[in-house]
């Protein structure tokens, strides 16, 4: 696949749940155009520990930050080790940090309610609330990892969509908010794309998915990530509360 | 420098009344921002609001600087001829 090519040197970017999937994905490719990548991981220290090596040996600088978005004392936390090593200074928002709890709606616990709503939604309030005036200054760009399940829904995921649901109704409100800044917020919304989060399906329900999918096959994580760069690059200059599905035409 | 004649100022009185409810004049000019009641993501709207309409991109370093609305009107202004 042909990548675009971005250059976003001297910029800074923060993406939360950057040591895997898609987010891993975006920091690498933020990383390679050029910008400074602050990344949050929740637990997986060797994987953020090999992402951090993978760009230092291309050059590029990137610190990975320990936090657990289910934690609000972490993401607190988070904002003062961001607030120092960027003197201020923000130019990417990435909120991609997402996890699940699936059970039906019958089975699910208020604690797992509560677990999705804070690492999908709770969490990226608080960023967004305390990152807006180094965003403002720099008239930077915030993207929102959204997913299709916000807008399709999926049985045994009440919680994950209506997180996901809320995410696009918070990047439009915040785009109205912050337009008079000059700072873009946008959301990405995937389908299926070949993660670990999807990787739990059999041979034969993949087959089965793919007959749902127009492209016939699931999304790559790359996929994914040049919509979220272009988003946040100045080719999207005049685009702002919109909500891009990325899921190969899902039916 | 004849503040009140400019078309900046103008605009900015205009902006700065909408966002308050207050009118300022060049006595407010010197005066820390917050004590007009502007808040520091209130004067940078205001100085992108400007900066759009005057056509006069400010920089990061720029817009950090902002203390007063003589800052921004300098920055706006300033090097136009």
């Amino acid at each position: 696949m042909r990548q675009l090519q971005w250059n976003f040197t001297g910029k800074t970017a923060l993406v939360t749940g950057g040591s895997k999937g898609i987010g891993r994905e975006i920091v690498t490719e933020l990383a390679e155009a050029g910008a400074r990548v602050l990344f949050t991981y929740a637990k997986d220290e060797g994987s953020a520990q090999s992402l951090v090596e993978e760009c230092l040996a291309k050059g590029a600088e990137v610190h990975a930050i320990r936090c657990d978005a289910s934690s609000q004392a972490e993401v607190e936390r988070l904002i003062d080790t961001v607030s120092a090593k960027t003197a201020g200074r923000l130019h990417f928002l990435v909120n991609n940090a997402g996890s699940l709890r699936d059970s039906s709606i019958r089975h699910m616990s208020q604690e797992e309610w509560q677990y999705v709503m804070q690492v999908s939604l709770g969490s990226v309030f608080t960023l967004c609330k305390a990152l807006i005036l180094p965003l403002a200054y720099s008239k930077g760009s915030i993207v929102n990892i959204s997913s299709v399940t916000g807008l399709v829904g999926q049985a045994g995921q009440v919680n994950y969509a209506a997180a996901k649901a809320g995410l696009i109704g918070f990047t439009k409100s915040l785009s109205k908010e912050l337009g008079g800044l000059g700072v873009r917020v946008n959301a990405v919304a995937p389908g299926y794309i070949d993660t670990n989060m999807v990787s739990r399906f059999s041979e034969q329900r993949r087959k089965e998915l793919y007959a749902s999918i127009s492209l016939k096959r699931f999304g790559s994580s790359q996929e994914v990530a040049q919509c979220a760069l272009f988003l946040l690059s100045d080719a999207a200059s005049y685009i702002t509360g919109q909500a891009y599905v990325v899921d190969g035409g899902l039916i | 420098m004849g503040m009140e004649s400019s078309k900046v100022w103008q605009r900015m009185s205009e902006i700065v009344g909408e966002m308050t409810g207050k009118n300022v004049g060049e006595q407010d000019v010197d005066t820390p921002m917050a004590e007009l009641g502007i808040d520091s993501l209130m004067a940078l709207e205001l100085a992108v609001y400007l900066e759009r309409e005057f056509g006069h991109r400010l920089s990061e370093e720029e817009l950090s600087q902002i203390k007063t609305l003589r800052d921004i009107f300098l920055l706006v202004e300033g090097d136009r001829p």
